[in-house]
């Protein structure tokens, strides 16, 4: 069945119905991966949006029990070049249409989305939507569109809830994480307590954490003032390790303005430079947000730059045990050159409690 | 036997965090100076002015201490040498040293210190805590502590002087 990518400058790309065939609405996002399909539906970072695959075949794994990063998915709808559609793979339980078929979401293939990339690399981020015909009612209905801000309520857990292991006490603030984060600190041993994006200070000093992490979500950060307000208020007291969404809150909490990418492009190579040693990580990315190296930074230190941009990607506190960087360094799906952000926040945890056992 | 403990990526890494946590410790850095002990302390320091130039852009005076005239191990009758000037009066010094045992070694840089001026505060970074302290001095700045028995030893080698970035326990 023929159905069409309607984009809010009155674009129209035509595609090949897969997955649900309901109609929806969205902001469109492009995801340059080769690989990684089924990490990135799943990733609440990108709910609410049409997620559109540049690399043109997708589909030759099918979906598998391991890679989940949530156990739904949140995005309005998927789109495509070719579709191999095989659940062939070792590993696999089912195909991506039948996956999306049984989480309701719709998908179009067979779209020319190296030209999709184009131009919205070219015009930036729009709306968009996936309708059976494209008409001008469908145009009308696509400009009136009001994108909510309220993507992390819709993502972030309602309740506290464990995950049990033998070493540091870690509080997650959830702001929509990728199952990988948990993974990576249970790998390290943290009894981690994950809790809603809105929890108050006093709950978080009750559970008396040796550290926090802030993670990666969806929408904007100016939409999370309780989770600001709570920033501002322990930073004083905890180790503070902030990813993405997290990054944005942080420097927001700290009175530095956070700029946002006109083109959303979320990936699994983007190169940083690490300043204090000239290193170079490539790392996955799926959030928009950076520091200018032009305007001051306050109290924060500039630690990572985009290698192409020159965008502040990661940052320090200067007085406090708090960093942040806005990429992925968990990878699923991407390089594993991050993962040692994991390591830098145990010994920023164990450097935090030594240093409290001299002071007296 | 001996055993890598520490390899080229931790030992970057360590100085990292060790140069990060310096400056969160020392509010501005205008009154910094880093001092390193010969012969491995001394690159050590080094290699974190460095890390403090390219995140900051300033340059942070670094300077070298020969303490083997200040060892309590070494015959008293060599004449003591004062290395340092009075520029260190009223500064934040951070003294660097490869290698934390007795604190002997220490001991003799604060001696040496002391001779030249009256710093307004010193700490002390090192690469490794071995423990086995013999006198009251604790470390501010710890790359690994690292538990050891007396017969044991520790060696850092440095590409400096040994073409090698590497921590040895013997």
């Amino acid at each position: 069945m023929k159905r069409y990518l309607i984009l809010e400058d009155g674009t129209v790309f035509p595609g090949d119905a897969f997955g649900a065939t309901t109609n929806t609405t969205g902001v469109l996002t492009i995801y340059t991966g080769a690989t990684g399909y089924q990490e990135a539906i799943t990733n609440y970072a990108f709910t609410g949006q049409i997620l559109a695959f540049a690399y043109p075949q997708q589909g030759a794994t099918g979906i598998n029990r391991d890679d989940y990063e949530a156990i739904g998915s949140a995005i309005k709808a998927v789109v495509i070049g070719e579709n191999y559609d095989l659940k062939t793979n070792w590993h696999a339980q089912m195909t991506l249409n039948e996956f999306l078929i049984e989480q309701r979401i719709p998908g179009l293939m067979n779209v020319d989305t190296r030209r999709l990339y184009r131009h919205i690399a070219k015009f930036g981020n729009m709306k968009a939507s996936i309708m059976d015909t494209h008409d001008e009612h469908a145009h009308d209905q696509i400009k009136a569109l009001v994108v909510a801000n309220n993507q992390v309520n819709q993502v972030s857990t309602k309740q506290p809830y464990p995950s049990p292991n033998i070493g540091k006490n870690v509080v997650v603030i959830d702001l929509g994480l990728k199952n990988t984060l948990l993974r990576e600190l249970s790998k390290r041993q943290c009894n981690v307590t994950v809790v809603p994006y809105d929890t108050p200070s006093s709950v978080i000093n009750t559970l008396a954490p040796d550290g926090i992490l802030i993670s990666n979500g969806p929408g904007k950060p100016e939409a999370l003032a309780k989770t600001i307000d709570t920033v501002k208020a322990i930073q004083n007291r905890y180790p503070i390790f902030a990813i993405g969404l997290g990054f944005a809150v942080v420097a927001l909490a700290n009175k530095v303005a956070v700029k946002t990418r006109p083109f959303a492009r979320h990936r699994i190579n983007l190169a940083v430079q690490e300043k204090i040693t000239q290193d170079t990580n490539i790392v996955s990315q799926n959030s928009v947000f950076y520091l200018s190296d032009e305007e001051p930074l306050g109290d924060l230190l500039g630690t990572y730059v985009a290698v192409n941009t020159n965008d502040v990607l990661g940052f320090r506190h200067r007085y406090l045990p708090i960093y942040a960087i806005n990429f992925d360094p968990e990878a699923a799906p991407g390089p594993k050159d991050g993962l040692h952000f994991f390591d830098d926040f145990l010994e920023l945890m164990e450097a935090n409690i030594a240093r409290r056992k001299r002071e007296f | 036997m001996a055993k890598v403990i520490m390899d080229q990526t931790g030992i970057q890494r360590a100085l990292t965090r060790i140069t990060y946590e310096i400056i969160e410790q020392n509010r501005g850095l205008t009154n910094l100076i880093i001092v390193g002990i010969r012969t491995r302390g001394a690159y050590l320091a080094t290699r974190i002015g460095q890390r403090i130039e390219q995140l900051e852009g300033t340059k942070i005076p670094v300077v070298f201490l020969d303490v083997t005239d200040y060892r309590d191990d070494r015959p008293a009758s060599r004449t003591k040498t004062t290395q340092l000037d009075d520029k260190i009066n009223g500064k934040n010094i951070v003294l660097v040293d490869d290698v934390l045992y007795t604190g002997r070694t220490i001991r003799a840089a604060l001696d040496a210190i002391m001779d030249s001026g009256r710093p307004q505060k010193i700490s002390l970074a090192v690469l490794i805590d071995r423990g086995h302290r013999e006198l009251p001095i604790r470390p501010d700045f710890v790359g690994k502590n690292i538990p050891t028995a007396h017969d044991e030893t520790i060696n850092v080698q440095m590409t400096e002087v040994d073409q090698v970035d590497q921590v040895i326990l013997n």
